[in-house]
Formats: C-alpha cells, structure tokens, sequence
C-alpha cells in the first residue's frame, strides 16, 4: 500500500543520526522555550532562522517544527508549578493545573499534561499523515484562479479566527503584503520602493522583520512590564497519577486530542484557541463542573491534548496547500523558500523524503517530549531561576549574529532595528503583528497568481466568481468575515488570545 | 469631538501613512491594464485599501460626544532605547573591532536597558558571552565572522 510505502521512506529518513539529532535539539529548545518566559516560539524560530539555512532543509524543518510543539509541550510545565504559562496556549493550563499543584498534586497534573500532549501528538501526526496525500491530489486541480481564492481565505481565516478587531488586522495583513512587495519585481524587472538602496533590490530578508518585530520589540515589552524572573515553585512529591485520575482524564485526552486535531487545521486557529475551547468542552461535560478551577485534573488533560493536536494538524494547510494559518507557519514556509523548496502540492511529489521525514519526525519528537518533560523536570525548574538580566543580552547577541548571518551585511542589522522600533509602536497602539507576518510571506505569491489569473481571463475579474472552487472559497472567506462580525461572537473572538 | 480611543486613533493614522505612501510611490510605476498588470497596479490599489482603512479606524475611534476610554499609550523607552543602542553598536563595530568587541559592546549596552543592572554578573556575563560566541560561530558552526579588531590584522 502506497500509504506503507511513504511511512518507511518517512522513518528511513527521519531515524538517521543526522535527523534525529536535530530532532532532539528543537525539542530541547522548544521546551526551553515554552519554560522560560518572556521567550516566545515566534521569536525564538525567528532567531533560529538564520542559523537553519546552513543546515539541510529536512533537518532544518524538523528542528524548527520540534521547537514549534515543544514549546506547546514545555509551557504546561510553568503554567502548573508557577502560575505562569510559558506560553500563550498554556494559559489555560493556569486555571486548574496550579490549584492541583498547590494542593501537591503537581505530580499527576505534570503527568496529566505530558500524557494527554502524547496521545494528542500521535494522533494528530497520524491524521497527518493520513489526510495529506489526499488533500494535495485536490490541491492539483488548483489553477492561479484557485490559488488567489485559497491565499485570500487563508489569510481572512487567520484574522476572522484569531486576532483582535477585524479591520485592524486587516490593515496589518495589507501593511504585510506592501513590504512584501518591496524588492525587484520578477515580471518586469522593476526595482519598487527601494529607494535607490541596492540593498533592498532583493527584497526586505522575511528574518529581518521576524526578528525585528517578534524578538527585539518582545524584550522591549517584557523589559517594561515584567523584567524579572518568577519567583519559587510548589514542590513535586510523586509523578504518578492514582486510578481516579486516569479514570477522569482519559475521556478528557480523547476529547481535547479529537478537538485539537480538528481546530489546528483551520488558519488563524491557533493553539490558543484550541486549549480554550478544550476548557469549555470539559466542563461542560464534566460530572462536577463547580470543580473546575479549583483543581479538577479534566481541565489539565483536556487543553493540553487539544493544544498539542493542534500543534500537529496546524503543518497540514503550510505542507500540502502551501498556505500558512499562522504567523509560525508563516515563518516555517518562509524557511522552506530559502531551501529552495516551493511549497504546495508538489513539495509531496518532488520531495517525497523532507515531506515524510517531517511527519515521521513529529511523531519520534512526542516521544523525545515525554522523556525531556517528565523524568527532567527538576532541571527545568533550575533553569526557571535564571534573571532575565542575564538572559535578554544573551537573546540579543545571538539575534544581532543570526540577522548578520544571513547576508553578512551589517545594513540588514539596521534594518532590523527599525523593524524592532516598528514593532514597538505596533504593541503600543494595539495591533496585532501576527497578520503582517503571514500578508508578507504570501504577497509577492498572491501578486504573481493573481496577475496569471487575470491574464488568463484576459483582464476579467468575474473568473473568481465563475469558477466554481475559487468562488466557493472566497464564499467561505465572506461568510468567515460576518462570522467575526457578529456581536455575541465578538467576545468570544477577544476573549480567545492568539498565538504569541 | 472626542478621542474615544488613543491607540485606535494612532493605527488608523498609521495606516493612512504607510498606505499613502505606498499609493504614491506605486503611482510612479506603469500601471498597465488588469489582463496585463504592471508593477505598480497591485500594489497601488493595496495602498488605497489600507487608506481607506485607516480613515475607517480613526473615525472608528472618535466621536461626537461621550467619555473617551482610559487607554493611555505608556511609553517606557529606556528598554527599546538601549536594545536599538546596542545592535546598532553591533553593526558598527562588527568589521572594525571583530565579533569578540562587538558582542561585548552589546551586552554591555543592551545590560542598561534593564533597571537592576549589576556590575559584576554583568562583566561575567559579557566576558562569557563574547568568548562563547567567538568559539560556538565561528569555530563551531564556521560562520564567517572577524574575530580580531582590523587593526590588529593589518
């Protein structure tokens, strides 16, 4: 069966020693990343971009993809000992996981969280690899026209489902798309807004604004507001849940895995999402809801599942369309460019090792997880002591060297700067940055199809309305839009946080 | 007329400069016809929705009578100063005085942006970090860096 025939060139691929380190140095960071606050897995991919393209692309991926679900794994661990998610979608994580630990039960909460993370990660690697092959013989059928469609859903996903108020986030997503226009454009030849700066005939590095605009303005902000390091943590007497708790949680992982994998499909979903609506699943299934928030191990083991399936199914849209849901995905396809590697359908066909050595690798990454997550954990909370005044110039050196790596031009560093002073302002009058990264990546692509698709109608814009796939998909981008409009659901929208 | 919020305001100003600015610089280039585009077609009309969008929030954010919301922009600029400071300071002393210097001009600069600075983790810290990255880039991953100040290696 051809499904066998790919999974072992998938694990021939990933279970060399090559790839299987790298594996284990992005899980390593991912869970460095998800424990230390203040650290972001935006802005730690961003600077670690730099430094994967001197690697191999299966291996660069694989290590980027590891620090992308390690840090959905490693910010549980935080959020349950020291009421601080390490990250965004282990805010939830927060509510119950602490009380447990504080009622010493931090052990099996930790457990809880590792296991369900497992489980959810199996499976949403499993659909995965399931549903890919499918989707991009689909995806074939797809001409510019279609293309267009698909890229402006994306990205009308992304904000109708995740980010604060819709026309801000458009206009970011816009703001996104003109810088990425800047640069020699390919069809004509024409140098556009580079202002005689040589420099920029390529076009503005996607690293550049990835740095500027996640990492540096990041240390800006946490500078700030909370430059200090959280202070001490509960203490763990035994890992291992009792009968009860297995009893309780399983139903609980089996529901946030099945949630997570569905939600993390969806652009603009974001883990975030997932491991809220995981909470609210719970409890409203739950038997004794009046124990949630104050320690019930159901609204641990929901969330963490759903967050790490979602972390999984989230490469599905970026590896077989070609279209990131997320500013992470976003960075992710970017990684792919610079390798040389065109994203979308064919990436399967041309590329069948990276594509399913990648998949193969998430899976062997979970198992790497638990192990990194559970016997480990008093490493971890060691780590959690280091002063953020030590740590943010540590961020800085290794960011300043990275940007230089890039094209060993100290112009680029500059232009970092102003990407950082840009993202400062954009913390400061609330808008919500994430878009701008995804416009960016998909502007010059969205152009490109966009000019073919008019070429071939000859100048007629009603083809997006006459073909039946491209209509149907700007239909659903439509109906996403009201969607977000809709003032009962305009809470939930700002209640739910986004990725970062 | 009032500022019902500050940080919309500023967005949508935000928005009607760099779309204006993109409009007007694309107004420059051949536009062409929709069945052949120029360069300056997409991002023209690009630039036009991020106006109109921007008029859209600023309006969004004023009104005619009512109390304005309490969302004062707070700028603390020390940390955002000194982080520009130091990477600045990197580009510039990266091919004069070699990566060692440059590394250790950030620490040392980017270490003022934080309230609590101490001197001695903070001499360590830069002495630590300056060696590392000297060993770790250049020797161990090989990038192509100058490790020694210009002057010594002329």
């Amino acid at each position: 069966m051809e499904f066998m025939e790919n999974l072992s060139l998938g694990f021939a691929t990933a279970l060399s020693t090559q790839n299987l380190i790298y594996a284990f140095v992005g899980c390593l960071l991912g869970t460095l990343v998800g424990i230390l606050p203040g650290l972001g897995p935006l802005a730690t991919i961003s600077m670690l971009l730099p430094f994967s393209f001197g690697l191999e692309p299966t291996g660069a991926l694989i290590m980027l993809a590891g620090i992308y679900y390690g840090a959905a794994y490693g910010g549980s661990t935080t959020a349950i000992l020291v009421n601080m998610p390490g990250e965004a979608s282990s805010v939830v994580t927060t509510i119950d996981g602490h009380q447990m630990a504080l009622q010493g039960r931090a052990g099996p909460a930790l457990f809880a969280a590792a296991a369900g993370s497992f489980f959810a990660g199996c499976l949403g690697v499993l659909v995965l690899a399931l549903f890919s092959a499918p989707l991009t013989q689909l995806a074939f059928k797809f001409g510019p026209t279609e293309y267009c469609a698909l890229m402006v859903l994306g990205l009308v996903g992304a904000v109708s489902l995740a980010s604060g108020p819709l026309l801000k986030a458009i206009g970011m997503i816009i703001i996104g798309l003109l810088l990425g226009l800047v640069g020699i454009d390919i069809s004509s030849g024409m140098a556009r807004f580079t202002f005689g700066a040589p420099d920029l005939w390529e076009g503005i590095d996607f690293v550049l604004i990835a740095v500027g605009i996640f990492a540096f303005s990041e240390i800006a902000r946490t500078l700030e507001s909370s430059p200090h390091s959280p202070g001490t943590t509960s203490k763990i007497h035994s890992l291992l849940p009792s009968r009860d708790d297995v009893r309780r949680m399983t139903p609980s992982i089996l529901r946030g895995s099945a949630l997570g994998t569905v939600i993390g499909v969806l652009p603009g979903a974001g883990l975030s999402l997932s491991s809220f609506f995981a909470y609210s699943l719970e409890r409203r299934f739950s038997r004794h809801p009046e124990q949630f928030g104050r320690g019930a191990i159901e609204g641990v083991a929901g969330p963490e599942s759903a967050n790490n399936a979602a972390a999984q199914t989230a490469f599905i849209p970026t590896l077989t369309l070609g279209i990131p849901g997320s500013a992470t995905m976003a960075l992710m396809l970017g990684a792919m460019i610079v390798h040389n590697i065109q994203p979308g359908p064919q990436v399967m066909t041309n590329n069948p090792e990276l594509f399913w050595g990648l998949i193969v690798s998430m899976w062997i990454g979970n198992l790497m997880l638990i192990v990194l997550n559970l016997p480990l954990i008093g490493l971890w909370i060691k780590l959690l002591q280091i002063p953020y005044r030590l740590l943010f110039p540590a961020i800085l050196v290794f960011c300043c060297i990275g940007v230089y790596s890039v094209s060993y031009s100290t112009f680029d560093l500059y232009v970092t700067a102003a990407f950082g002073i840009f993202g400062y302002i954009l913390y400061k009058l609330n808008c919500e940055p994430a878009p701008l990264l995804l416009g960016f990546v998909l502007g010059p692509m969205i152009e490109e199809n966009f000019r073919r698709a008019l070429v071939l109608s000859d100048g007629d814009f009603s083809v997006f309305l006459t073909r039946p796939i491209a209509a149907s998909l700007l239909l659903v981008a439509v109906m996403l839009i009201i969607f977000a409009l809709l003032p009962s659901l305009r809470e939930k929208r700002e209640t739910a946080f986004t990725e970062e | 007329m009032i500022v019902r919020s500050r940080k919309d305001l500023g967005a949508g100003i935000l928005y009607i400069v760099i779309g204006a600015s993109f409009t007007w610089a694309a107004a420059n280039y051949r536009m062409g016809t929709a069945a052949s585009m120029g360069p300056g077609y997409f991002p023209f009309w690009l630039g036009v929705a991020l106006t109109i969008i921007g008029v859209m929030v600023a309006a969004g954010a004023v009104a005619r009578a009512g109390s304005p919301d309490c969302d004062n922009i707070r700028l603390d600029l020390r940390g955002l100063a000194f982080i520009l400071v130091s990477v600045v300071a990197f580009g510039l002393l990266l091919k004069p005085g070699g990566l060692g210097i440059a590394v250790a001009a950030t620490v040392l600069l980017s270490s003022l942006a934080h309230r609590d600075i101490r001197p001695a983790p903070t001499i360590v810290l830069t002495l630590t970090l300056s060696l590392l990255s000297v060993m770790v880039f250049v020797y161990g991953l090989g990038l192509q860096f100058q490790v020694l100040p210009a002057f010594l290696t002329e």
